[in-house]
């Protein structure tokens, strides 16, 4: 009996030293097998990916482009308190994201510190309390008022807590909702502001969004298995369609025309009033 | 007796436990995200970063990644193939793969050094680029990798 139990120790031990050493030959047939590779062997992948900037981003490009404060612009926090599901939960939080964002870039601290707290409270609700909790947000916003740039890498850094958390939790598809919320309200920002003062280089801007908003409704379709964000999907190709003459081979800049312009205003403060349910 | 048969069962446990360990991939996305963090200062700031968690197969696969640029805006992409256990070729281009007259940027091969794991492409583009992981085929289709990439724009204009 001893002697059967040391042949299967030794056994297991050879066995083992066999599938360790093992690894070493893999490599080398693999080496082989790449270069031996012919085109007719490579799987192309149907599907692309996208990268989709931060919400801080694009505000940013609006910013520089001259997206003056207009007060009663942005989301109402108490708005927030309306909103039941999580699917509208999603997309809110996106929304007061790029309201605080806004507000930040304008010098109106305060105002951001109540948007922080309402993103709180919507984090709460959709079970992601760790994101704005641990980071002592409030505190670095008010040690840093006037102080745009350091509250840029505020912003950037609590965009980054989510996208760990987003990551971390296999809640991608979330983060595109998220982003499209956001995405809708810098649009809002920036139609409105160019309604109130017609302002070229941000007509400019509004027209480059042609390259994310085709990427974001793509992203969107990957990720909805469940067909839940069918109705979003379709709004946003409704935006989708005023950029109809935008293509990525084209040399030129894309801008849209004022009568472009002011049509998809229109469909974007629709869709904004609809996401914010008012 | 015991005491033979209790060292032979550790050794075994120990080379089995490598085993193992080689033909995983080190996946932990927190640590080849932060290894790149600090190649963003002091001039870039964080963005966004992407994660593609790749399973090899017995065919040579080629994933795209379309990421979008910003007239007049400086970005900085930068790739970890520490997640990779198996050689993976980076190659960025100005148009989509199903673009004949597409333009290569940026080829992963043409930069690579050993023991290197971190890469940096500034794009001077300020349209769509196209990221292609191309992603060798193995003999061992079970293996799985990640590879991480963070992308900064420029703080100060």
């Amino acid at each position: 009996m001893q002697k059967l139990t040391i042949k299967l120790a030794a056994l297991l031990i050879i066995s083992s030293l066999l599938y360790a050493c093992g690894g070493d030959e893999e490599i080398i047939t693999e080496e082989a097998i790449t270069e031996e590779v012919e085109p007719t062997d490579m799987e192309l992948l149907d599907q692309v990916e996208y990268i989709l900037p931060s919400p801080l981003q694009i505000a940013e490009l609006f910013k520089t482009a001259g997206l003056t404060y207009i007060g009663d612009l942005a989301n109402k926090p108490e708005n927030a308190d309306k909103l039941n599901s999580k699917y509208d939960q999603k997309l809110n939080f996106g929304v007061y994201s790029a309201d605080m964002a806004y507000c930040l870039m304008n010098d109106q601290t305060q105002q951001s510190i109540n948007y922080l707290s309402t993103l709180r409270k919507l984090s709460e609700k959709m079970w992601m309390t760790d994101v704005l909790n641990t980071m002592g947000l409030t505190s670095r916003l008010e040690d840093n008022v006037g102080n745009e740039d350091s509250l840029t890498f505020i912003m950037a850094d609590l965009q980054m807590q989510m996208d760990d958390y987003l990551e971390e939790n296999g809640m991608g598809s979330t983060g595109y909702i998220i982003f499209a919320g956001a995405w809708i309200e810098t649009m809002y920002l920036g139609v409105k502001v160019n309604e109130n003062e017609k302002n070229e280089k941000l007509i400019s801007r509004l027209s480059e969004q042609a390259v994310i908003l085709d990427g974001l409704i793509k992203s969107i379709q990957q990720s909805d298995e469940d067909g839940d964000y069918t109705e979003l999907i379709a709004d946003l190709e409704g935006i989708n369609k005023h950029f109809a003459g935008y293509s990525d081979e084209s040399e030129e800049a894309f801008t849209l025309s004022d009568e472009q312009i002011n049509g998809l205003s229109l469909d974007v403060t629709a869709l904004r009033t609809k996401v914010i349910g008012e | 007796m015991k005491k033979i048969l209790g060292v032979l069962g550790l050794i075994a446990l120990i080379f089995a436990s490598t085993a193992f360990q080689y033909s995983s991939s080190n996946c932990d996305i927190r640590s080849l995200k932060n290894e790149l963090l600090i190649k963003l200062k002091p001039e870039y700031r964080y963005d966004s970063y992407k994660v593609s968690r790749i399973t090899y197969t017995g065919k040579q696969q080629v994933i795209e990644i379309a990421a979008p640029l910003f007239e007049g805006e400086d970005f900085r992409f930068l790739f970890n193939i520490a997640g990779m256990p198996n050689d993976v070729d980076i190659k960025i281009y100005n148009q989509k793969k199903s673009k004949k007259n597409r333009t290569a940027l940026f080829s992963l091969l043409e930069q690579k050094e050993d023991g290197k794991n971190v890469y940096i492409f500034d794009p001077q583009e300020n349209k769509t680029i196209y990221i292609n992981y191309i992603i060798p085929r193995t003999g061992r289709p079970d293996k799985t990798g990640c590879m991480v990439c963070v992308i900064g724009c420029k703080t100060a204009k």
